[in-house]
């Protein structure tokens, strides 16, 4: 009984081991690449082929490894920064800040898009080649930066430095020969470096809107002031015209009231003459005391008073 | 019993066969070099990546790394040509190409990076030192290249005696001291102040400028009208005199004119109880007697 029992047990055992062994064989045998990524397959450490996606078969561990890699995935650098998001941003200041060309300080954010373009040199040529894009890019930054304007990197020529420091970063890679491709590079953010300076600048922000508004104050005036002076100075003249019309008018008025006077005058003329006389006396002689001096004398005392010439005077 | 004793045997003829093939052969990674070694004494050095042969239990073999390693060297201070203080943050991509010399003259990653560090500060040191602050600083993008490549140049001299070299020794950053810092961030305030306040003076010159040239236009746009205006009323003056001195032109006109207007004044001074006293010859009287 004892024989027997050691001998199925043997047998059990051997059985056991020989599936666990079958299943480790099978496991690391058996495997997937999905879409994003290739696997790389080493027999004893030599490479010896790259495999796309879909399902794979190969020698057992340890004969042969594999190893993905994420081809096709675009991955994001941020400098100066970190954000999971893109929303909430965390400054890193000990990457963001640089000297610019004429001796200020500023923070640069930016981040480079990139994708792993040889999967071989990625895995073996460098030991850590994401974080030498890194260096590189950040000694990229700093040389343009270092070559720019503190006006130029703040507001104006955003995007014409992206595209020196993306030149710089490619030119780099050149030399280096990473196995990585650079897709883009943006600068996510500049400013200035402290609060305080973030005020002065705004400051000047401020004041050049404030002499723009203070022109346009001016330019209002002028387009108000002129006008009214054109149309006050036109009152001016036509009111002079229509004066001057009107003094023709009221002369020419006078005038053919005269004349018509005149004509009818002149029809008769001693007898209108002489009509006229005792028209104006009856209107004014009425209360009137009339002292006439004598033809002969100059002495006033010696006057012929004549009554009031309606009172029945007769001369 | 001797079939049990030589199934023994077998196994462990076996195990015995299968550690001498372990022991013999060597599997290289594409990124490593493997040192071979017997008895401390140098054999071999494997630089191609796969399965090598090597005597079993005798060799030793040590990987050393091939692939090209970043190494982000501690930031330093240099003095520069006009004794101004400047932090230089480097960093090298460097590799072993020689494993022998490496094996022979360091004892391992930690050493070499420490020799690392030493002669790239050298380097950096005696580069800055013959520049000027400012130069270094604000530099066209070409010309901190050239830097970096002398500093390569002159670090690869140093490391050949290592076996190892680096593609590049590159400044990642200058920063200025902390005193120098906020000196810095001080003159940027004060030059933003001064932008400001020229462009508010600007602003309220040139604004005023325009505000006293309108002021000006206007003047003289009614200066003009005044003196059209005044004009045309002389002008108004005139005409009538001439029309009226036309209208009375003739003796007759003017007798006539004389006579009425006359009786017209006559009839406007002499109202209610008035007393006239008057000479003989006046004309008024010959009005009254008729003997005109």
């Amino acid at each position: 009984m004892y024989d027997i029992n050691y001998e199925t047990l043997k047998k059990i055992i051997m059985a056991v081991v020989l599936v666990v062994l079958l299943i480790l064989i099978v496991v690391t045998s058996l495997y997937t690449v999905n879409e994003t990524e290739q696997a790389m397959i080493t027999t004893f450490g030599k490479l010896t082929s790259i495999e796309e996606a879909g399902l794979h078969i190969k020698a057992p561990w340890p004969i042969q490894k594999r190893k993905k890699v994420a081809v096709n995935r675009t991955q994001k650098l941020q400098i100066g920064y970190y954000s999971e998001d893109e929303k909430n941003t965390e400054s890193i200041e000990s990457e963001s800040k640089m000297i610019t060309g004429d001796y200020n300080i500023v923070n640069v954010d930016f981040f480079i898009e990139w994708k792993i373009s040889d999967p071989y040199k990625y895995l073996y040529k460098f030991n850590d080649p994401s974080e030498i894009l890194k260096m590189i890019s950040q000694s990229s930054a700093r040389s343009i930066i270092g070559s720019k304007n503190v006006d130029d990197i703040l507001t104006t020529g955003k995007s014409a430095i992206q595209a020196e420091i993306k030149e710089k970063i490619l030119a780099k890679l050149q030399e280096y020969d990473l196995g990585i491709q650079i897709i883009d590079v943006k600068i996510q953010d500049s400013e200035p470096p402290t609060e305080e300076v973030i005020l002065a600048f705004k400051e000047v922000e401020t004041a050049k809107q404030e002499k723009e508004t203070r022109i346009n104050e001016a330019m209002a005036y002028q387009n108000k002031t002129i006008p009214q002076a054109e149309s006050n100075a036109d009152k001016m003249v036509r009111d002079a015209e229509s004066y001057k019309e009107s003094r023709i008018n009221e002369a020419n008025g006078q005038v053919s009231k005269f004349n018509a006077m005149y004509e009818e005058y002149i029809k008769n003329k001693e007898i209108n003459k002489t009509r006229m006389y005792f028209e104006t006396l009856e209107q004014i002689l009425p209360g009137i005391t009339v002292y006439i001096e004598a033809a002969d004398s100059a002495n006033i005392d010696k006057m012929l008073p004549l009554k009031s010439f309606t009172n029945g005077g007769n001369d | 019993m001797n079939k049990r004793i030589m199934l023994f045997i077998i196994i462990v003829l076996s195990i015995l066969v299968l550690f001498l093939l372990l022991s013999s052969v060597v599997t290289v990674k594409e990124n490593q070099y493997a040192y071979v070694s017997r008895f401390s004494k140098y054999i071999k050095t494997v630089d191609r990546a796969g399965l090598f042969l090597k005597a079993p239990f005798l060799d030793k073999v040590e990987y050393i790394p091939k692939n090209s390693m970043l190494y982000d060297i501690p930031p330093s201070e240099v003095l520069t040509a006009d004794k101004k203080t400047i932090v230089v943050d480097n960093f090298t991509v460097w590799q072993i190409d020689d494993a022998y010399t490496y094996k022979r003259t360091v004892s391992g990653i930690p050493e070499i990076k420490n020799r690392i560090n030493a002669i790239v500060y050298n380097a950096v040191k005696n580069t800055f030192s013959a520049m000027m602050q400012a130069d270094i600083i604000n530099s066209d993008s070409d010309s901190i290249d050239n830097v970096n490549h002398i500093i390569t140049k002159m670090v690869n001299e140093q490391l050949k005696s290592y076996g190892v070299s680096a593609i590049t020794v590159e400044v990642k950053r200058f920063d200025l001291p902390a005193a120098n810092e906020s000196a810095v961030f001080q003159r940027m305030i004060s030059e933003r102040k001064q932008m400001a306040e020229k462009f508010r003076a600007d602003g309220n010159l040139e604004a005023q400028k325009m505000v006293n040239e309108t002021n000006k236009q206007a003047g003289i746009i009614l200066s003009k009208a005044k003196a059209t205006s005044e004009q045309l009323k002389g002008e108004a003056e005139q005409e009538y005199m001439k029309i009226m001195q036309d209208a009375y032109g003739t003796q007759d006109r003017a007798e006539y004119y004389k006579f009425v207007r006359s009786l017209e004044a006559l009839r406007n001074t002499i109202k209610g109880d008035k007393t006239l006293i008057l000479s003989s010859d006046s004309y008024l009287v010959k009005v009254l007697t008729g003997t005109d």
